[in-house]
This record gives C-alpha cells, structure tokens and sequence, in this order.
C-alpha cells in the first residue's frame, strides 16, 4: 500500500517536472483523439442499422449484414474490381518510370541541363487534380481540344477521349504519371547519389560501359529503396485515385473508371446510405493496413529491410 | 553532386550517341511537362476572331486579354479567390500550431509516456475512421458550411509532423541542455532557441500545408455548401467539367461562361488559380525536394 501511494506521488512529480513538454502535447493528441480516434470509432455504425439524423450512438444492431450486402452488391463489385485493375496498370506502368527518370537524370553531364529538366517535372506535382483536369479538357476535349484540332486540320475524325470507356482508365494512368513521376524521381535520385564511387571506379576499370554500370551497379545498389516503396505502393493498393477520378469521371466511364474512394462518395454523401458505405469504407481500411503490415513482414523475412 | 562530378570525369563524355539519345528523351519528358500549361496560357490569351476561325493554336500569333478582363471586372472569382486565401492563410496557420507542438513534444523520446503517443499517432496513417465516420463528426461538432471544418480536417499532417521531428531530434542536446543550466526556462528553449535554428523546415512545411489547401477540393466540396464559401478549386471544376446542359437545369448557370470566348475564360480561370503555385514554385522545389529525402530516410 505504503509502496503505490510514493509510486503514485513520484508519477505525480515526474509529470509535475515534465509538465511544459505535457502541457504541449495535450493539444495535439486532442486533435488526433477527436479527428482520427473519434472517426474510428464511428465506424461501429457499419455494424448497425443507421437512421439518417442520429449519431454514433442508439441504433439497432445488425452485425455484418452490410459485409454481406457488399458483396452481393453489383455496384461495389464493379468498383472493387475497377480499383484493383487501375491500381494495377498504375503500378505496371507507374512504378518503373521514376526509375528510369531518375536513371536517365543521372547520366546526363551538364549540370544546368539536368536542373532545368528537373525544373520541368516537378512542376505538375504542385497543381491540383483540377487544374490538370483542365489541362486535359484543353488538349482532349471533343469540340475544341488540342488534338481533335489536330486530326481535324489534317481531315482525320476526331475522337472522344474524356468519355469513351475504351480509353478511360488509359487516361487515368497517363495522366497520373505526367503528375507524379517527376516528383517521385527525387527519392531515387538521393538513392543513387548515395551510391559509392569507388564502386563505378572498379566497374569501369573492369570494362563495364554505361549500360553495365546502370544494370549491375546502380540497379543493385538502389533495389533496396526500390522494395521499401514498393511495399508502401502495395499498401494502397485500393486508393485508385480519388481527386483525380472524381474530377474526371462522367457518367459515360463511370461503369469503367468508378473506384472504391468515389463509390462511398457518392453512396454515402450524396445518396445517403451511411452504415453501407462506411461498411465500404471499412473493408477498405481493413485491407490496406493488412496489405501493408503483411508486406512489411515479408520484406523483413526476404531482405531484412522493413519501414516500421 | 559530386559523385556526379567524380563520375563526369572518369568517362568524361564526348558526345557520344548514348548521351544524344538520353538528352533528347529527357527533354521530350519535360517538354511534355511544361507544354500543356504553355498551351492553356495560349488559349487563354486567344483573340474571339481567331478563335472563330478555328485551330489549332499551338502559339498564340494574336494576343488579346479580354478574358483576363472579363474575370475580373465580373468580379465573382474575387468572391472564390478570397476564400482559397482564407482557407490557406488560417489553414496553414492552425497546421502550423498543431505540428510545431506535436513534433516537439515527441521530439522527447525519454519521456514518459512518449511509446504511447507516438503509436498511437503513427496508426492512424495506417488506418483511418474514413470518410463518412468524418463527416458525421463535423456534422455533430456543427461545423457544416464553416470553414473551420476544412481546416481541421487535415489539422496535423502525420507525416508532415514526422519530418519536422526528425529535425527536432537532430538537433543535439547540448544546446538544450547548456540553456537550461544557464538557468534558462523550457519555453525560453524552444521559442527562443529551437524554433530559430528550425526555421527552414518551418517554411518547409508551412509550405507543403499552404500549397495543399490551395489545390484542396474534396475537403470543400464536401464541407461547404454556401456557394460564397467556395474557394477556386472548387469553382474551376465547377466551370470545366459541369457541362452547359446540366448547369442550365441545376439553375447554377455561371453567367460568364455564357460569353462568346468561354473556352478563353476558362482557361484564363485555370491560369489565375495556377499563378501563386508558379510564385511559390521556386521556393517549393527548393525545399520540397529537402523534405521529401528527410521524409523518406525517417517515416
């Protein structure tokens, strides 16, 4: 007894101490109790059946009835698989191309043709996904785009790229891919500075030209940055794009383009379905931090590298 | 840089056509890049007659600021403009507070309690409540059509948080620890030691904050419902994507558009909301790429 009482008066003491570091963190951890914990919280009403007007609290229970609707749900069907193939070419093409910007950056000799290069294409990573939009409109649009300007001066068809199924997906691959890439180059860029000299040294006094340097030196060395956010890509991969999709999607490619993100969108806020939608909202979470905690695992077994 | 410099010299390259090659398709890349906003400037900038006879108009021959003019003595994109620079101006700021002070705080890592916080902090990059469960929360809080919903959506930045962290721990102890033998108290330290030598990861990442609630969207669009309250992003998309057809039975009409040089309008819309990111973009890439490689080595 006598013992808890000086423990308790001791903690009292050290908080005491250390009370400006606590007084500081109180406001931050409130923050992420109301915005993050509370949000987690309310994740309960996808096991319950919500009324519209209600809160968390008070609803009648029905357990995974939603998990099951979910699956019998056409709709959810088609965005889960829209989601996996778009992340999937975003992946077959996305991923390598930071590579292989950052590969070709490093090889060039002048110093001010490499920064105005670089100047270039970081630029679209800072615009929004609306301004892009705009961009595409401006270039694809079937009245008046760029290229249907084109095809039409030189007495060709114009085609209807912004909404035909065919190419919808293509777009968003594309187009996420002018934003992004260049940004992206940057992490393998440090990677690749970070690679010893002495090791191109050795490589060029035993023969090797530039294309055995990149693909026996620089590619090794680099591999490990190249699995971490490989397994962080693998982690997301049911986030096919909000923002870009909800921008570009119109009713014409919905039945192609529609993801998961803009589906609980638009069951939950602008049809009103909560329970069913954070239902969705949930398998996804669920998912994703299984996805990631499942690869971090494996990559610790397969390579000793780990993010955590 | 100088393994690069090392590296130039050993093969000191003539031009060999390895190097042509490289040269040429980096520079498509990043011609590609620039192009498209070169090309809306262009529109932009298009007089109606040219307009009228058709393009295409890769360069502007004719150049008329018509459009420019129409925006701004129609006046309603003042209206939006005033609410991208509220939500970025008090965004940043209130991101700014929260981070500054969480970073710090568990920049402590002996301190009690600390392995609690930072998982539990570390978590929810990895699992959030979602969308719905948030709105829910904003709606109870009866933050709906206020700004303040925006704003404290994305309160702190996790990994922003992260990062000015990481620059927290790298700076050594002893200067702390020298202050507070000089008798120096704990709020002398950090507002009159730490935050100084901090300041550029403070610009930093007021930066990264103050360019994402410029291009901010969704977080509008689903929070603000009063049309006043709209910053730029939203308005734009609004003008590009909502077709002529759905805006005249919505009754939303955006009565500029209606003019014969909408394409022209439009596109100098796009201009006027990409400008403070191009003033900014210097200082941006200066930093950003700083910030990315502290991000990367640490989260």
């Amino acid at each position: 007894m006598h013992t808890v009482k000086t423990s308790k008066n001791s903690l009292v003491k050290y908080i005491w101490k250390n009370r400006f570091i606590y007084l500081i963190l109180v406001l931050p951890l409130l923050y992420y109790i109301i915005f993050h914990y509370i949000p987690i919280y309310g994740i309960l009403i996808a096991f319950q059946n919500y009324v519209p007007g209600r809160s968390f609290i008070g609803n009648e229970w029905i357990g995974f009835k939603n998990f099951g609707l979910i699956f019998k749900s056409k709709p959810f069907i088609e965005a889960l698989r829209n989601t996996i193939l778009i992340s999937f070419y975003k992946i077959i093409w996305g991923f390598p191309f930071p590579i292989v910007i950052a590969l070709l950056l490093n090889e060039v000799r002048s110093v001010k043709f490499k920064r105005s290069v670089q100047t270039a294409i970081y630029f679209p990573h800072f615009v929004s996904w609306v301004i892009v939009g705009g961009i595409l409109v401006s270039l694809f649009s079937i009245n008046d785009g760029l290229v249907n300007e084109i095809l039409k001066s030189m007495g060709l068809k114009s085609i209807n790229i912004l909404s035909n199924p065919k190419y919808f997906r293509s777009l968003l691959v594309l187009s996420e891919m002018w934003k992004e890439a260049g940004m992206q180059s940057i992490i393998y860029l440090a990677a690749i500075a970070g690679v010893d000299v002495q090791i191109y040294e050795a490589a060029i006094i035993d023969g090797a030209n530039r294309w055995q340097q990149i693909r026996y030196v620089t590619l090794p060395e680099i591999a490990n940055t190249i699995s971490i956010l490989f397994i962080l890509r693998i982690g997301s991969i049911l986030s096919a794009g909000m923002e870009q999709t909800l921008v570009l999607l119109n009713p014409l490619v919905s039945s192609v383009g529609e993801n998961i993100d803009t589906f609980v969108y638009k069951v939950g806020l602008v049809q009103g379905d909560y329970s069913f939608s954070t239902a969705v909202g949930l398998f996804k979470s669920a998912v994703g931090y299984i996805l990631i905690i499942g690869s971090n695992c494996l990559s610790k077994k397969l390579k000793g590298e780990s993010i955590f | 840089m100088t393994s690069n410099y090392k590296r130039g010299k050993l093969s000191r390259g003539r031009l060999s056509l390895f190097n042509i090659i490289n040269c040429t398709m980096l520079f498509i890349f990043a011609l590609s890049a620039i192009y498209p906003f070169m090309y809306i400037l262009t529109i932009s900038l298009l007089p109606l007659e040219d307009y009228l006879k058709g393009g295409p108009f890769l360069f502007p021959k004719n150049v008329s600021f018509e459009a420019y003019k129409q925006i701004f003595t129609n006046g309603s994109i003042f209206v939006s403009f005033r609410s991208s620079v509220i939500i970025t101006v008090f965004g940043t700021a209130v991101n700014m507070f929260l981070t500054t002070l969480c970073a710090y705080g568990l920049s402590k890592t002996k301190l009690k309690g600390y392995k609690i916080f930072i998982n539990m902090i570390v978590f929810t990059m990895y699992f959030q409540g979602g969308l719905i469960p948030s709105y829910m929360l904003m709606r109870s809080l009866k933050l709906i059509d206020s700004y303040w919903a925006v704003i404290l959506t994305g309160g702190i930045s996790t990994y922003n948080m992260l990062v000015m962290r990481s620059f927290f721990l790298n700076i050594p102890s002893s200067l702390e620890e020298a202050a507070i033998i000089d008798g120096a108290t704990e709020p002398y330290v950090l507002f009159k030691i730490i935050l100084p030598i901090s300041l550029p990861v403070l610009a930093t990442i007021s930066l990264f904050y103050a360019v994402g609630h410029w291009n901010a969207y969704f977080t509008p669009m689903i929070y603000l419902n009063t049309r006043k309250k709209w910053p730029l992003q939203v308005i734009l998309r609004e003008i590009l994507f909502e077709t002529t057809e759905s805006m005249r039975i919505a009754g939303e009409t955006n009565e500029l558009m209606k003019s014969p040089i909408g394409p022209q309008l439009k596109m100098a819309t796009v201009i006027v909301t990409v400008i403070p990111i191009s003033i900014v973009y210097p200082f941006l890439q200066k930093y950003f790429v700083k910030g990315v490689l502290i991000g990367a080595i640490k989260a």
